[in-house]
């Protein structure tokens, strides 16, 4: 009995321990499978992040090859899904798997023969796609509306097997599309909405020649002198010899938008603003190119081709007495603070010429050295120089300010003289005219006037020019708009008459469509009265040449509709672009503050980054759209925050400080490509001015379009970080654009300006690339992930 | 001496059940030291776990990361397998501590500003260790560009303090771009 007990009891007992052994080896296998899942779940999530890694380095490369359309189109369904079988899913799968054959450790020798972790599948999916800026409404027109840009959310799935166990991981992450454009402000080489009063920018002193007139000290607000323009280029390119594309030069390069005046002088109204054009043909300074290059082009010897006018209906032009026939010219001449060939009286300028009695503030008491300033010319030049002019479409009331003497000349050249000009009191119609023995009654003989100014209508003709603009007036009610010279720079072909300046620019007249010319109505007959001057009311800025023009039927082909004048580039237009934020309030110094964004956004560069050196150099750490969130306290005109060194930009970005001043220390440079850099870089104040720190150039668009408050009177601003007369960064050099609320001189606030700071000048490049309207425009946009994932699962795989 | 137990039948109970639990108690033990065996398996799991997660969130941001340390040390070739397999951090991240910690990476004995979180180490676990090893990524069409490492997360551990220390090992792995 004793002996069944035992034999009972020991196999309960074994039972049990069989039981119990069963369920440890159960465990057991349990544990060893988890470990060996938990390598394949490792392995599928370094997949993953690897492809996510891929996606986001790459910039745009591999959306490019995968789904083009993401970059390029409207959407039009919220999923888009590359499967497995898609060729860079595949590629993807094999390179991964060709890593992980690397891995010696985790080979399985417990089967023949000895099996390496591998890459079953990769897919990709992007989910829940819609538009950036769903709206269509005029609010959204006036802030700017890129129908393509886009978010979502992109799915990453990636399965591995390892010893017989499968895991897929998958990551989800927000992406966005944004474009590296920040605003409709970059369909413009300049863009500048305010202008302190209607002679702002014409301080530069120059000779007769052309060149620069040091000896020229601008009285306004306070004495400096400019040693050099700011040129406008437009564009790559310059055009092309005696046969420019009108159409192509308003298609592809940058237009130019300065806003009207406000002079408090007249009452705090709105003004045109007049550019005075400078003298000369001087390669760098000269001015004469605008109105036409001399065929014969010897060094010293260029002149403007006269015009010869040929008018019968106000001219009569006899044939007196012992000459064979004679003409009367006209001659286009731009201002001049020295003339060497005046001898004692050369720093009178244009004035000493006795031609133009607008040169003088007081023509009766004579000229003054206080006057000397009425024939300085503009510091801006917006169409290039004579090396590389460029046409391009001014908007705005800008009125192209010259001058022109008229001459009777026999057509022998025996004898020719320089006609004077008249105010209508000082005209009398029974006076000789010298030479030609005749009154000038009956030289400029129609229409005929009863009363004692007969024929002065007709000598108005040929007065000076601009004699009668009123520039504290708009629109303007006399004057030539500055689009005039659109026509006059491809001139001449030899023999043909000047563009008739009463019609604005007749090529501007000719093109009808928007997309060229906004308001190409308007410009053509113009409720002003001054042809070819483009309003900046009610601009649009559209797309494509054919994909329509009213942003009610046409709305993805209407990047912009709206006053220019009223845009401002707020948070408002950014909310859902911004990318990144970096909140670096909680610090206390700028130096602080400079540190964080520096580690933030850059970092050195890496052999493989190809930048010019590796000592104070930084690149991008990222593509994206950075929002700096600073102190509520911070003003402009003092709380700067700056970037590091120079940049080599490898990657785009946009950067936005949001109050107080962003200062660029130093060059900022892109790879070149077709002329122009191919990486897009924009930096904004938001509210605040930038303060440039080299004369470098910088591969950038630069943006200070908010007059924002404190500091220099304000925001929107583009400043010396080290201005003149005791700093030595007095040139500003940029190849992208400048979008700044103001830029010109004021007649009496010493207020700092743009161009009281760089009173060298400097050059501004338009980059095409931030042309919305041109071809290179998709290329502005980036797809941009989020760097860390809303979701991350791994579950078992079949 | 009819009514009670023979001595032949007390002997045969007793060699039935020393047969019987003999290989029982050797069985049991057996299963002991399995049952200890997956339980630290999965401590190990744990342990590579938190790393590997810190390693690849990590990912993006080894350039600057070794910028940095490159930096703070002074040494310009500095790379990601040394910075990893840096003695004083290896030490750290195999210390015994009673509490999570941060170690931070190092390199020469200065600290850098990165740190990975780390669990307690359970005693009979004597190695916690990371190991870098550049992975070649010649002829690939889309993971060309940069330089991979495989990182490489060893845990060993005993199950008695007779045993060797690292007896017991598991290792894992995460691919890195720098």
């Amino acid at each position: 009995m004793i002996l069944g007990l035992v034999i009972l009891l020991s196999a309960v007992l074994g039972v049990f321990i069989f039981s119990y052994n069963s369920m440890v080896r159960q465990q057991n296998l349990r544990a060893h499978h988890e470990m060996i899942g938990e390598v394949a779940s490792m392995l599928a999530l370094t997949g993953v992040q690897l492809f996510a890694d891929k996606i986001n380095t790459s910039v745009n490369s591999l959306i490019l090859m995968a789904v083009p359309t993401l970059l390029s189109s409207v959407p039009t369904t919220p999923t888009i899904s590359l499967g497995s079988g898609h060729p860079i899913c595949q590629q993807m799968q094999d390179d991964f798997d060709k890593m992980l054959a690397q891995l010696p450790h985790l080979v399985d020798y417990s089967v023949l023969p000895p099996r390496n972790p591998r890459c079953l599948s990769m897919d990709v999916s992007f989910e829940e796609i819609q538009q950036i800026a769903p709206n269509t409404d005029s609010t959204q027109f006036q802030a700017g509306r890129d129908p393509v840009e886009k978010l979502g959310e992109i799915v990453i799935s990636c399965t591995v097997e390892h010893r017989g166990l499968r895991r897929k991981a998958q990551m989800r992450r927000q992406f966005r599309v944004v474009s590296m454009v920040p605003g409709p402000f970059c369909r413009f080489s300049l863009f500048v909405p305010y202008t302190p009063w209607p002679y702002s920018y014409n301080a530069l002193g120059v000779k007769f020649s052309g060149q620069v007139d040091l000896g020229y000290t601008h009285p306004f607000p306070v004495p400096r002198t400019f040693t050099n323009p700011l040129k406008i280029f437009n564009g790559t390119d310059s055009y092309a010899g005696t046969s420019p594309d009108d159409r192509a030069d308003l298609r592809n390069r940058g237009w130019i938008f300065l806003g009207p005046s406000f002079d408090p002088s007249a009452g705090g109204g709105t003004g045109t603003v007049l550019l005075r054009l400078p003298s000369g043909f001087d390669h760098d300074t000269g001015g004469h190119f605008l109105f036409c290059l001399p065929p014969n082009v010897l060094a010293g010897k260029e002149v403007v081709r006269p015009e010869k006018i040929e008018d019968p209906v106000h001219f009569d032009l006899p044939v007196p007495p012992a000459v064979a026939s004679f003409m009367i010219g006209g001659l286009f001449q731009g201002f001049f603070t020295t003339d060497p060939g005046l001898g004692a009286n050369q720093n009178r300028g244009a004035a000493g010429w006795n031609l133009w009695s607008g040169l003088v503030a007081n023509p009766s008491t004579g000229w003054t050295p206080s006057d000397r300033w009425y024939c300085a010319s503009s510091w801006l030049y917006p169409y290039g120089d004579r090396g590389r002019p460029s046409r391009t479409l001014m908007i705005g009331p800008v009125l192209a300010a010259f001058l022109k003497l008229y001459f009777l000349k026999a057509a022998d050249n025996s004898w020719k003289f320089i006609l004077q000009g008249l105010a209508a009191p000082d005209y009398n119609p029974a006076s000789a005219v010298p030479h030609i023995g005749m009154q000038f009654q009956q030289l400029f003989k129609l229409p005929p006037a009863p009363d004692a100014k007969a024929g002065y209508t007709s000598y108005s003709r040929v007065m000076p020019l601009n004699g009668d603009v009123n520039p504290s007036v708009y629109p303007p009610t006399a004057g030539y708009a500055f689009n005039t010279l659109f026509d006059f720079m491809k001139y001449p072909p030899v023999g043909t008459p000047f563009p008739n300046l009463d019609q604005g620019s007749v090529a501007l007249g000719a093109i009808t469509n928007p997309f060229f010319v906004p308001n190409a109505e308007e410009m053509r007959i113009p409720p002003s009265g001054i042809r070819g001057l483009h309003p900046y009311e009610n601009v649009r800025i559209l797309f494509r040449e054919t994909g329509g023009a009213d942003p009610t039927t046409d709305p993805d082909n209407c990047y912009f509709a709206g006053s220019l004048l009223g845009f401002r580039f707020t948070s408002a237009n950014l909310l859902r672009r911004v990318s990144h934020y970096l909140d670096v309030s909680d610090t206390t110094t700028p130096a602080e503050e400079s540190e964080r964004l520096r580690d933030f956004l850059l970092r050195p560069p890496l052999p493989a980054d190809g930048a010019p050196g590796s000592t104070g150099w930084w690149v991008p750490k990222r593509a994206g759209v950075f929002y700096v969130k600073r102190r509520s306290t911070i003003t402009s005109g003092g709380d700067r925050i700056s970037l590091p060194g120079r940049i080599w930009l490898n990657k785009p970005f946009i950067l936005i400080v949001e109050r107080g001043d962003l200062e660029i220390p130093q060059k900022i440079e892109s790879r070149i490509s077709n002329g122009a850099p191919d990486t897009l870089c924009s930096l904004i104040a938001l509210e605040g001015n930038l303060l440039i720190g080299t004369t470098d150039e910088i591969h950038a668009y630069l943006v200070a379009l908010n007059p924002g408050p404190g500091g220099y009177g304000g925001g929107g601003k583009v400043l010396s970080a080290n201005p003149p007369p005791t700093g030595s960064v007095n040139r500003l050099n940029v190849f992208g654009g400048v979008a700044a609320w103001e830029m010109g001189l004021y007649r009496t606030d010493n207020t700092r300006t743009t161009m009281g700071d760089f009173t060298g000048g400097g050059t501004i490049k338009y980059n095409p690339r931030f042309n919305p309207s041109s071809d290179l425009y998709p290329a502005s946009r980036v797809f941009l992930m989020e760097e860390r994932p809303s979701q991350v699962l791994v579950a078992g795989a079949d | 001496m009819r009514r009670g137990l023979s001595l032949i039948e007390i002997l045969v109970a007793l060699a039935v059940m020393t047969l019987a639990l003999g290989p029982m108690i050797t069985l049991l033990s057996s299963s002991n030291r399995v049952s200890n065996a997956s339980i630290y398996e999965v401590m190990a799991v744990h342990y590579a776990a938190e790393l590997a997660e810190q390693l690849q969130r990590f990912a993006g941001r080894y350039d600057d990361i070794l910028t940095d340390a490159r930096i703070r040390s002074g040494n310009g070739g500095l790379t990601l397998d040394a910075l990893l397999m840096d003695p004083g951090f290896t030490t750290e991240l195999e210390t015994i501590h009673d509490e999570t910690k941060a170690v931070p990476l190092q390199t020469s004995g200065v600290p850098l500003k990165v740190s990975l979180f780390v669990s307690p180490l359970h005693p009979l676990f004597s190695r916690r260790r990371l190991e870098a090893r550049p992975l070649n990524n010649t002829g690939m069409a889309l993971l060309n560009a940069g330089r991979y490492w495989d990182i490489k997360i060893t845990l060993a551990w005993r199950l008695a303090p007779s045993e060797p220390p690292d007896r017991h090992r598991a290792e894992f792995s995460v691919i890195v771009r720098e």
